[in-house]
């Protein structure tokens, strides 16, 4: 035989994402649109190198604004701190008649962006196991 | 289960087991099915002369399985199928190989069991295995991503796009120019701002001359048909004829479309034009 299976030995399992919870940003300021789509504001700290005279020249905002499309708006309702990822992931499927890893492709997508504006964190349990 | 068929070879899989990997090389190869939490089958083929030595290789692979300190290693057989068990890293396995005459391959299955081994399901999945036979003297039939199509068995699959709701796959002989195309799009309300007609002549090849569309109602499926034709750059002054259609199923909501492109001499549907070659549900079954 050949070393099938081999591929799939080792990391074969996203579980523990999937238990994740994704919590929302506390000082994150929302905004809604006229189409229900959701803008959320983080507030940004003043980065120690940004003095005059070069803030003269780099503006410094002190908001980031996320402006989010009819999906990621679904997505960032469904992160009520409550929901683990694999129930985000559920409800999402659900709601566009997705198969389970369709949902998890799209909502993992999101939640990265999410991420890394600051408008949400992942909250990964303790291991258990040990 | 849920019937899949890729490179000719068809199984029968648990609902919730999707395919997150695959090959398109018909020489050797691997797909990779997963449930939700992690994979569960890998299913791996190679084109071989000949019927292999499955005694010898079973005991090779056993031998190199204890030597990685694997535990319960053992053999197991299920009708054609040689097959071993062993632990390895914690992760249970089981893996089964069988030589296909008919496709002149040596076809392996192994399954991850994170928790019990489950027989039945095993046999289930292995004797579910089989070649998957020519439809109507020149079709191969594939099934995967929610699609059920046929496409010119000549053909060689090109291209396959697989991204959250949306997937398509190409096939194509780049001698004679044929391409055959077969997608199928979910969220649709989320993007579609047109017509299934207006997105169907966007999403044929831009160099089509349209020559005919039409409408027609096949068992509660609004299918929308296009006809054109297209001239290859050359100077032979080849043409390719083009027959499309698209359709929203009405149980899963989803836009399915498939487009068929094959020299204008060549061209004869015959019994499987673009609106039957593509399968969305049983209200709307293939030709076979």
């Amino acid at each position: 035989m050949t070393r099938a299976g081999q591929h799939l030995a080792g990391d074969g399992s996203w579980r523990r994402m999937l238990t994740a919870r994704p919590v929302r940003n506390e000082a994150a300021r929302l905004g809604q649109s006229g189409e229900g789509n959701v803008t959320v504001r983080v507030t940004k700290q003043r980065p120690w190198y940004l003095l005059p005279p070069l803030s003269w020249i780099v503006p410094f905002r002190r908001e980031r604004a996320a402006a989010l499309d009819r999906v990621g708006s679904r997505v960032w309702r469904l992160c009520d701190g409550e929901r683990t990822v694999e129930g985000v992931i559920d409800e999402f499927a659900s709601s566009y008649h997705l198969t389970f890893h369709e949902a998890r492709v799209a909502v993992t997508g999101y939640l990265k962006e999410l991420i890394q504006r600051g408008v949400l964190a992942i909250s990964i349990p303790e291991d258990d196991t040990t | 289960m849920t019937l899949w068929i890729w490179r000719n070879v068809r199984l029968e899989l648990p609902a919730d087991w999707e395919m997150l990997q695959f090959s398109r090389n018909v020489q050797e190869g691997r797909c990779a099915f997963a449930d939700r939490y992690q994979f569960r089958l890998e299913l791996s083929w190679r084109a071989t002369a000949g019927r292999p030595d499955f005694a010898r290789m079973i005991s090779d692979y056993v031998a190199r399985l204890k030597e990685q300190g694997a535990a319960n290693a053992r053999r197991l057989r299920h009708g054609p199928w040689h097959g071993l068990q062993g632990d390895l890293d914690g992760q249970r396995t089981s893996r089964f190989g069988r030589y296909l005459p008919a496709e002149s391959c040596l076809v392996e299955l192994v399954f991850l069991w994170p928790e019990r081994r489950d027989v039945g399901l095993e046999q289930k999945v292995l004797s579910s295995v089989a070649v998957e036979p020519e439809h109507l003297g020149r079709f191969r039939r594939w099934s995967a991503f929610g699609m059920d199509f046929l496409t010119s068995k000549d053909l060689q699959l090109q291209a396959c796009t697989v991204e959250p709701a949306s997937v398509e796959m190409t096939f194509g002989d780049a001698k004679r120019g044929a391409v055959e195309r077969f997608a199928r799009r979910g969220m649709v309300p989320e993007w579609m701002n047109q017509t299934t007609a207006e997105w169907l002549r966007g999403w044929v090849d831009g160099g089509v001359r349209v020559t005919g569309v039409d409408a027609a109602d096949a068992r509660g499926h609004r299918v929308d048909r296009l006809d054109g034709e297209k001239r290859v750059p050359g100077v032979l002054r080849r043409s390719l004829r083009c027959d499309a259609a698209a359709w929203i199923c009405p149980r899963d909501g989803r836009l399915y479309s498939t487009s068929l492109a094959s020299p204008a001499k060549e061209a004869d549907t015959g019994p499987a034009p673009a609106g039957a070659r593509l399968s969305c549900c049983s209200g709307l079954e293939l030709p076979i």
